[in-house]
């Protein structure tokens, strides 16, 4: 089975790749906590800043890379780019999680209130039950043509609104700050949180790619099993 | 106005746990997944499982 074997072999590069944004996490926090400057009007809530932001940068990467997968699925239908799609919107589901867990533990501090139902806050919200809902959607059918084909749709619906989640604080009167990296003039923080949030983007990027690569071996081993045990 | 540096510290302490937590714990459940695979097939006649993986 040397399908199996590379599947396998491909899980424990993942693995590995896992553990290494599992050192970096734990490295981002030493940067984050010892050798990153206190703002001083937020004080230390804000340094919720640096694992706040690289999730939301995974989980919207994520969920663009599964409305790309899904609409080459419907082109191309070629039954690895549906699995990559789930295996992407596994990983854009915990980055997300992340994302608005850590919002409200920054929010109450700094708004003085858990959640606003704002633009920004509310649109990443429906996102989130979006691709929870592309989970239930592909759990509750059983024919894999039909379960890729309307997944990818609605993997398509979601990815139209992440430049829409970006562009809220633009469009929208909101408390959510606006973006302070990516925007078109130059960041506009100190280079010491900068760079703190830079590397922990890079650790985000590291875990993202891990998760995903190890999901997506995970489910190449269980088809050719599947495809094995029905022989 | 400047704050007190060391206040409300416990909302950054909690979002710094509560990250590393599902991150590793997902982390776990792959790794789980992933060994138990292995060793299913590594015993023959073993019953895979089929389907899509869950979450």
């Amino acid at each position: 089975m040397p399908d199996l074997h590379a599947a396998r072999r491909a899980a424990s590069r993942g693995l590995i790749l896992i553990a290494v944004g599992l050192a970096g996490l734990a490295g981002i926090y030493i940067l984050a906590l010892r050798f990153t400057p206190v703002e001083r009007f937020q004080g230390l809530p804000q340094k919720i800043f640096y694992i706040h932001v690289p999730a939301a940068w995974s989980a919207l990467v994520a969920f663009s890379l599964v409305g790309i997968a899904s609409a080459l699925y419907l082109w191309l239908r070629d039954p690895r780019l549906d699995l990559f799609a789930e295996s992407a919107a596994a990983a854009g589901l915990v980055f997300s999680v992340i994302m608005l867990t850590t919002g409200p533990l920054w929010g109450k501090p700094v708004w003085g209130t858990w959640w606003e139902w704002d633009a920004r806050l509310t649109f990443t919200l429906i996102l989130f039950f979006l691709f929870l809902g592309y989970r239930a959607l592909r759990s509750a059918l059983v024919d894999p043509l039909e379960r890729a084909r309307f997944s990818a749709v609605v993997g398509i619906l979601g990815f139209v609104l992440v430049p829409f989640v970006h562009l809220t604080v633009y469009l929208f009167r909101t408390v959510h700050p606006q973006p302070i990296v990516l925007k078109p003039s130059e960041p506009s923080l100190p280079w010491e949180m900068l760079r703190t949030l830079l590397a922990s983007v890079g650790v985000f990027t590291v875990l993202l790619i891990g998760f995903v690569a190890t999901r997506y071996a995970l489910g190449k081993m269980e088809q050719i099993k599947g495809a094995d045990d029905g022989r | 106005m400047d704050v007190d540096p060391g206040a409300n510290a416990g909302y950054m302490v909690a979002a710094y746990v509560v990250t590393a937590v599902i991150v590793a714990g997902y982390a776990l459940v792959l790794w789980r997944r992933v060994r138990k695979g292995s060793q299913e097939a590594r015993e023959p006649g073993s019953q895979g499982t089929t389907g899509s993986p869950a979450l």
